[in-house]
């Protein structure tokens, strides 16, 4: 057996070119990320983030709270379909002044969709939704067969 | 395939702007209020900290999902010039903190008149 000089390049070139080609992309999602390129809608950066949320059941309704911060009300659409609440919506980047530069973006931009199951039937004519401090609520009063009923029996 | 849950008040994502006048720092601090955020500067470090207090409803609420993240929160940024202490403004609404720090003259570029 004779020794032979190990070679890290062809180690590379070795490689199945879809690794390579994911390697590619990750050194171009890298690149965009970090020189603020938000522009490519194709990136997996940009349509991906999910908006946190908490949701509360009280007595007559849910009150489902999601975080958006820089969010437009004009770019958030609520629907109700069936017992399925969907969220979807876009946080737009602000127009960057030019010649200047990004230092760091930590922020995420893009579209974004959530749907919740609701454990109960709500009225979907009086769902209620407002913005405040960047926070979105959604009330969902709960249909009148879903409320807890009180039932009075008598004790003979 | 990267997606990440984003609930960042703990935590306050930030972006960091430069243009000639100076830096614009804007960090996300959803559901925090403004009595909530204390915003310093020290030897060319700013300081961003608050604490994200729980909303209503709670009482009588039951919490089927919880992602929001309270409390504290503290983030620090080292500026890359000096800037005008007297001249930055911050400015909170719809859950984003706006903080506009104008260059010192002494760090704006200056063109040098060749004789």
């Amino acid at each position: 057996m004779s020794l032979v000089r190990w070679n890290p390049a062809r180690d590379l070139s070795a490689l199945p070119s879809d690794v390579l080609s994911m390697r590619k992309e990750f050194d171009r999602l890298f690149d965009s990320f970090f020189h603020g390129d938000t522009t490519d809608t194709t990136s997996a950066f940009t349509s991906a983030w999910i908006p946190a949320v908490d949701i509360a059941e009280r007595e007559n309704d849910f009150v489902v709270k999601m975080e958006l911060p820089g969010v437009a009300k004009e770019d958030v659409r609520i629907t109700m379909q069936e017992d399925i609440l969907t969220i979807r919506g876009e946080k737009k980047q602000e127009k960057e002044s030019k010649g200047s530069e990004f230092h760091r973006i930590e922020r995420s931009f893009g579209s974004f969709q959530r749907s919740f199951t609701l454990p109960a039937s709500v009225k979907a004519g009086d769902i209620d939704a407002s913005f405040s401090d960047g926070v979105l609520h959604v009330t969902l009063p709960k249909a009148e067969e879903a409320r807890p009923k009180q039932i009075d029996v008598k004790v003979k | 395939m990267m997606a990440r849950l984003e609930s960042l008040s703990a935590y306050a994502p930030l972006d960091i702007e430069e243009n000639n006048e100076g830096v614009v720092v804007v960090a996300e601090v959803p559901g925090v209020k403004k009595e909530d955020v204390k915003v310093s500067l020290e030897h060319g470090v700013l300081s961003i900290g608050g604490e994200r207090k729980p909303q209503a409803p709670a009482g009588d609420a039951r919490g089927l999902v919880r992602e929001h993240r309270l409390g504290k929160f503290q983030r620090t940024v080292r500026l890359p010039y000096e800037v005008d202490a007297a001249a930055v403004s911050a400015e909170l609404s719809d859950g984003l903190l706006r903080i506009v720090l104008p260059k010192a003259e002494a760090a704006k570029p200056k063109e040098i008149v060749i004789r």
